[in-house]
């Protein structure tokens, strides 16, 4: 059911009641440091990427800051050890060699100042990723163009699905996931939403658009949802969260093992 | 051995007599009645001049009075009520009915009344408020909709869910856990439009009774308050038609008499126009869109002879909200109820209520091929059995039962057959909630009054389909299969309701309460907004029973019959509060017990009310402070965390003020501390975009709401068959652009620094409506 978007309706109604927006001041708290750990690793050969880094007060610059020196280790499930050094990017930790394969579990670990962090994923098989193409329909600000992604579910629930479009090779930031749970065994064409309903975002004749499919398992799904609803909050009045990590030992971020696939077409 | 003492303890006061010598007195006994409607009218007071003895009618508004054979002046007042004065001379036992006049004029009316000064003093009520409708319509309204339920948020202890909206929290309790009784018929979603308006038409509600503590146990089933709305019943003299014509909606209400004298029949519709509004727009992607609501309430009242009458009343009304052809939602209420009042003498009566409720949601989707519909509903059927006693002049008893079989559709996913999904009909839940009280009301002496009741509640979880388990970690561990109808939990509580007043002198008085509510319905949201999509859970053998324990104690005196001053405490714990785990997910309809968090509660505070009730210039100031908290293992650490309603200061001061004949005016200042809200407590890079890490829950704060409204009534003609008046208002008249929203972003010029964007709705919003009546 995550195609019914709430925001939708709260945008209705500010358009017809008065609303105004402003910038107030508040003041925030800082709490303890943590750190933050995002782990990618897929089918293709020399994928497994992991940034490290600390969270930062609210008023500190935003540009990634990594942490160097931890010991980063990723374990298959029949107990083969790959270290995974640090890049010549500070926090970055990559390996060349390193491939997933799909229907394999792995565990993550990371140790850094005295701390260790684990996390297990487990690579889903391929749904085969059938078409990516164009589709228009009426949207709150008129007819817009969409991108929808066709692909037919196995059979049995529990398969996942995220979404990366770029456009004109930009990563648009919208985080789009979904699961089997209304489309379990069917051919399904799913419609990507843009970061928000404005001018920007619309598509031009003649741009590029590219998405990368990956078949995720349900923990990388619930942390990839929950970060969605985190940010789909704004002007719900819901109480926001952190969102539901699968690392274990206090940090935040997710190691998510996952099968990618991409296709491209040139908007008309 | 708590519980039975208690049970003890009331026995004795229903056993127990109370005698009175009346060697030389004469009886005089009688009802108070309301000539227009026929109704017989509760509460109202009796002064009997000569004596200085004031008396007040009960609960079937019969009064009852020993006295010395003479000649009398009885002074008969009641809520909304012209006041009778009556000179009688009374020489043996005899029969005398009072009938009151509805103050049509609503000028040199007492204000809001927890009823007269003396009612307010002795009666056990303690944390009881009343407002009727004659006094909601002198007071501002947003959008010229005037709404009992806002209205009420001006009272000490009552606060408003949100900017311009209709839901409310009672004493720390959540919006969900109020009992909402729509002619004594519980109501689920009692808003429309995502709570901005109440579903109660101000053209059929007559007056509204809010119990914030010291419930009555014929109430129960919600832990916070029960708001008691009662509507208007129909003329049995003379067709009227009334209506009222304002910006955003009209309504028209008509009642005629079918038997002259005894019976009626009342019909009131509301319809909102903003759609039509919305038509007029040349930008097709709004012009398109649908947006409305409707309400129709009927009411019959059939007196079918001395002893026998029947009421049948329902109401349906329905939201729909449409985007162009892709998206659509709907939701709405239906209520049906049939009530036979019998006599069997002036003193006992039974009264039998069969009613029926259905709440609706429904959401549709079109996108080309896949059309989808996703409908959630509740349906109750329910019989409520009352009896009420009056034993003697001191002492009365209600008893009765109240059997409600529930069923809880989740939510059903229709699609199309061109649509590549699956249709999903999520597990009906099933439940059947059964309660049998008693509740005693007497005056065991001249200063001391009790109240003593109990209520035993039954909630049974009946099996539909399978039995899910699930583990600490939100896993469904077991599923059992059952057979359908199978008893699979029942939960059994006592609800012990105990109140005292005691009369210090003429003017003062102390009371205190005790209750204990139990809450079985569950609504289960994290947001603050209502909103239709907000789920009802029916308790189940995973979500167990929310409790509440209140005690309060409270001071109130009577200064010169011209203001009166009230101060309340309470103290009330909560069990079993339910809460989303973090990354919930909300949709997992068959399992959402994986979802979901318990824990306790706690909130207190201190009340005070001032109300000047006579003269031209009326109105009163109420102050709360607060404090609500809650504490749920795997939210917060563990540790005991603001809820979100947590507000230290409420302060409301409310002012009317009759210029002349013709013209009245009013104004409501508001204020309140910040709601609490979660902010960021650091930041992080993920994903090439910059999110926000939270720690501790609701540690901050919105900033602080205050908010002045004016209103000005002009009468325009008042003739008797005719009468029209004219309505202004002007919401937030200074502008104050208060918090509706609080989000957090990072600043565009400087991406170091984290912006918090408010959102503030309605700013200067002037409404004007014209209403009329012809007779």
């Amino acid at each position: 059911m995550k195609t019914f978007k709430l925001p939708f309706l709260f945008a209705l109604l500010v358009m017809f009641f008065t609303s105004c927006e402003e910038v107030e001041t508040l003041e925030l708290k800082s709490a303890e440091e943590k750190y933050v750990i995002e782990a990618n690793l897929s089918n293709q050969l020399g994928s497994a990427t992991i940034a490290i880094a600390k969270t930062k007060n609210s008023t500190a610059p935003s540009a990634f800051n990594g942490a160097s020196g931890a010991v980063v280790t990723i374990t298959d499930q029949t107990g083969k050890i790959t270290r995974i050094a640090e890049s010549n990017t500070k926090g970055i930790y990559t390996d060349a060699t390193l491939k997933g394969m799909p229907e394999t579990s792995y565990t993550l670990k990371v140790e850094i100042d005295g701390q260790a962090f684990t996390a297990t994923s487990r690579m889903p098989s391929k749904t085969k990723l059938e078409s990516v193409n164009q589709i228009e329909v009426a949207a709150l600000d008129g007819k817009r163009k969409f991108t929808t992604v066709k692909f037919t579910d196995p059979t049995g629930k529990g398969n996942a699905y995220r979404f990366i479009e770029y456009r004109n090779g930009v990563y648009n930031k919208v985080i789009s996931v979904v699961n089997d749970e209304l489309f379990d065994g069917l051919s399904t064409s799913q419609v990507l939403r843009p970061k928000s309903f404005t001018e920007e975002t619309r598509y031009a004749i003649g741009d590029k658009i590219k998405v990368e499919f990956l078949n995720i398992d349900n923990p990388v799904f619930k942390y990839w949802y929950s970060i969605d609803k985190g940010l789909q909050s704004m002007g719900e009045n819901t109480t926001p969260i952190n969102p539901a990590s699968n690392i274990n030992g206090g940090a935040l971020g997710y190691f998510s093992a996952h099968f990618i696939q991409s296709m491209e077409y040139t908007v008309k | 051995m708590k519980f039975a003492s208690i049970t003890l303890l009331i026995l004795t006061f229903t056993l127990k007599s109370f005698t009175t010598s009346a060697q030389t007195l004469v009886t005089l006994t009688g009802a108070v009645e309301n000539t227009k409607t026929a109704e017989v009218i509760t509460g109202a007071t009796i002064k009997i001049v000569e004596l200085k003895q004031t008396l007040a009618s009960d609960s079937l508004g019969n009064y009852k009075v020993n006295i010395k054979p003479g000649t009398y002046t009885f002074i008969v007042s009641a809520i909304s009520m012209s006041t009778l004065t009556k000179e009688l001379k009374i020489t043996n036992n005899q029969n005398v009915n009072f009938k009151l006049e509805e103050n049509t004029s609503t000028l040199n009316e007492i204000v809001i009344s927890s009823n007269q000064s003396q009612k307010v003093l002795t009666s056990t009520e303690v944390g009881v408020e009343r407002m009727s409708m004659s006094t909601v319509k002198k007071l501002p309204a947003i959008f010229g909709e005037r709404d009992i339920m806002k209205a009420i948020q001006l009272l000490p202890g009552i606060k408003s869910a949100g900017e311009g909206g209709s839901g409310l929290y009672v004493r720390g309790g959540g919006s969900d856990q109020n009992l909402i009784l729509m002619d004594e018929v519980p109501i689920y979603n009692a808003s429309h439009l995502m709570g901005f308006f109440s579903t109660f038409n101000p053209d059929a509600v007559k007056d509204i009774t809010v119990y914030k503590a010291g419930m009555p146990a014929q109430y129960g089933g919600h832990l916070s308050s029960v708001l008691d709305v009662k509507m208007h019943q129909g003329d049995v003299n003379k067709f009227t038609a009334a209506g009222d014509i304002g910006l955003i909606s009209s309504k028209l209400t008509l009642q005629s008499p079918i038997q002259n004298g005894k019976s009626s029949l009342l019909i009131s519709g509301r319809r909102t126009y903003v759609d039509a509004l919305l038509k007029l727009s040349p930008d097709k992607a709004i012009s398109q869109n649908t947006l409305y609501f409707y309400d129709l309430n009927a009411k019959f009242d059939f007196q079918i002879n001395d002893r026998n009458q029947l009421t049948l009343t329902s109401y349906t009304g329905s939201d729909k909200l449409g985007l162009s052809d892709m998206f659509g939602i709907s939701w709405g209420n239906t209520v049906a109820s049939a009530k036979l009042k019998h006599l069997f003498t002036s003193n006992f009566v039974s009264s039998t209520t069969a009613s029926f409720n259905n709440y609706k949601n429904k959401i549709e989707l079109n996108a080309k091929a896949n059309n989808l519909g996703f409908e959630s509903q509740i349906k109750d059927i329910a019989l409520k059995q009352d009896f009420y006693w009056s034993v003697n002049a001191n002492h009365n008893v209600k008893f009765g039962f109240n059997s409600i079989y529930h069923t809880v559709s989740p939510g059903d996913l229709t699609v199309s057959q061109t649509a590549n999904y699956n249709p999903i009909n999520y597990q009906k839940r099933n439940a059947i909630e059964n309660a049998a009280y008693v509740a005693n009301t007497i005056q065991v002496s001249d200063k001391l009054n009790v109240a003593a009741g109990l209520r035993l509640a039954g909630f049974g979880v009946l099996n539909n389909g399978n039995l899910i388990n699930v583990d600490e970690d939100g896993n469904i561990t077991n599923i059992k299969n059952l057979k359908n109808g199978q008893l699979v939990k029942a939960y059994i509580n006592l609800e012990p309701r105990l109140a005292f007043s005691y009369l210090l002198d003429a003017n003062n008085s102390l009371k205190a309460s005790y209750e204990r509510n139990v809450q079985n319905m569950h609504m289960i949201s994290n947001s603050t907004s209502s909103r239709p999509t907000d789920k009802w859970m029916a308790s189940s053998n995973l979500i167990k029973p929310e409790i509440a324990d209140q005690i309060s104690l409270g001071y109130y005196r009577n200064m010169d019959n011209k203001f009166d001053f009230s101060v309340e405490s309470y103290f009330k714990g909560m069990q079993n509060q339910i809460d989303y785990k973090d990354g919930a997910d909300l949709f997992n309809a068959d399992a959402i017990e994986s979802q979901l968090l318990y824990g306790k509660g706690r909130a207190y505070g201190i009340e005070f009310s001032l109300k000047k009730k006579t003269g031209d210039f009326t109105g009163w100031i109420s102050y709360t402070l607060s404090k609500t908290e809650r504490q749920i293992n795997g939210i917060n650490h563990g540790n005991w965390y603001n809820a979100r309603q947590d507000r230290t200061h409420d302060i409301a001061i409310v002012g009317m003020y009759e210029l002349n004949k013709k013209v009245n005016l009013s104004a409501t200042w508001t204020y309140y501390t910040g709601d609490a809200i979660t902010s960021p407590t650091g930041k992080y890079n993920l994903d090439g975009q910059s999110f926000f890490q939270y720690s501790e829950r609701n540690a901050d704060r919105m900033p602080n709401y205050h908010r002045l409204d004016l209103a000005a009534n002009v009468n325009l003609k008042r003739k008797k068959s005719f009468s029209s008046d004219l309505s202004f208002s002007l919401y937030n008249a200074y502008g104050r652009k208060n918090a509706y929203t609080i989000t957090f972003r990072e600043s565009a010029n400087d991406p170091s620094k984290t912006e918090a964007v408010k959102t503030s709705l309605f700013q200067f919003l002037p409404s004007i409506s014209y209403s009329f009546k012809f007779i």
